[in-house]
């Protein structure tokens, strides 16, 4: 197993509203050049039900990033997120992200852990194609790179 | 690091990823420490099949290999992957961080 990339914040939300907020409102603090649509992005939507739709509209189009494998309100989200390594939606492979909530003294803990790593190879033979493009990884990076300057 | 030497030291890693029965043998291999038959055993392949994929997952940098006796044990490499974690740890607390940051000041909202 490769080791999960996990992510930890906090919150003065109690766990109830902070996991509304999170789901609720995605579009609203999600980086907006995390996006896999061309043109702007206008919303960032979690159906909030087992086997709802996560999905980003762009430019007025629908484009998935995964399903909703498991929603407990105020206590987490399990998401299969359908988006390879190089970005692209693929319906037959999914890396499993969580999303956890937890009380905490001054209001929620939040912990994201992305896992099952090891099947982000799957998509190979189009990788080199599509990380040469504009786009993908290259784009992400760049923000970060902003970021970490 | 620039996007270019992440994506070509990968290079190697994603094509051999690439192929389903890599990808079995590196997850096997990755649960615990293993020899060649016992992975053949698990999986519908050969031994010499085995033998070779385990070639291409060495040479792309995910196995590692020692001896045991005249036997050659394999085990994942820690390493492997390691920039694509980089990645993915950036990209999720900025996706975090932000909202914890909106959170916390629509809490403050609904507090006003």
């Amino acid at each position: 197993m490769i080791e999960p990339v996990i992510v930890e914040v906090t919150t003065k939300k109690n766990p109830k509203d902070a996991f509304a907020f999170f789901t609720g409102h995605m579009h609203q603090f999600w980086p907006q050049n995390h996006s896999i649509g061309e043109g702007e992005r206008s919303d960032l939507i979690v159906d909030m039900h087992e086997g709802g739709r996560w999905y980003e509209v762009c430019g007025g189009k629908e484009c998935d990033w995964g399903k909703v494998l498991e929603f407990v309100p105020g206590e987490k989200i399990l998401f299969a997120w359908h988006l390879n390594a190089d970005w692209e939606f693929d319906p037959d492979v999914y890396t499993e992200v969580v999303v956890e909530f937890a009380p905490h003294e001054s209001g929620t803990r939040v912990r994201l852990t992305h896992s099952k790593l090891e099947r982000f190879g799957s998509n190979a033979p189009k990788m080199r194609e599509a990380l040469g493009a504009t786009g993908g990884w290259q784009e992400i990076i760049g923000a970060f790179a902003k970021i970490a300057a | 690091m620039t996007y270019e030497t992440v994506y070509n030291a990968n290079d190697k890693m994603w094509a051999a990823l690439g192929d389903p029965t890599r990808r079995a043998i590196f997850e096997i291999v990755s649960d615990r420490h293993r020899g060649v038959q016992e992975i053949a055993d698990v999986l519908p392949v050969t031994r010499p099949a085995v033998s070779q994929h385990l070639k291409l997952l060495d040479e792309a940098g995910l196995v590692q290999a020692h001896k045991v006796g005249r036997q050659r044990i394999y085990s994942a490499n820690p390493k492997a992957l390691k920039d694509l974690r980089d990645w993915l740890d950036q990209y999720w607390t900025d996706a975090m961080h932000n909202f914890a940051q909106a959170a916390d000041k629509d809490e403050e909202k609904q507090n006003d």
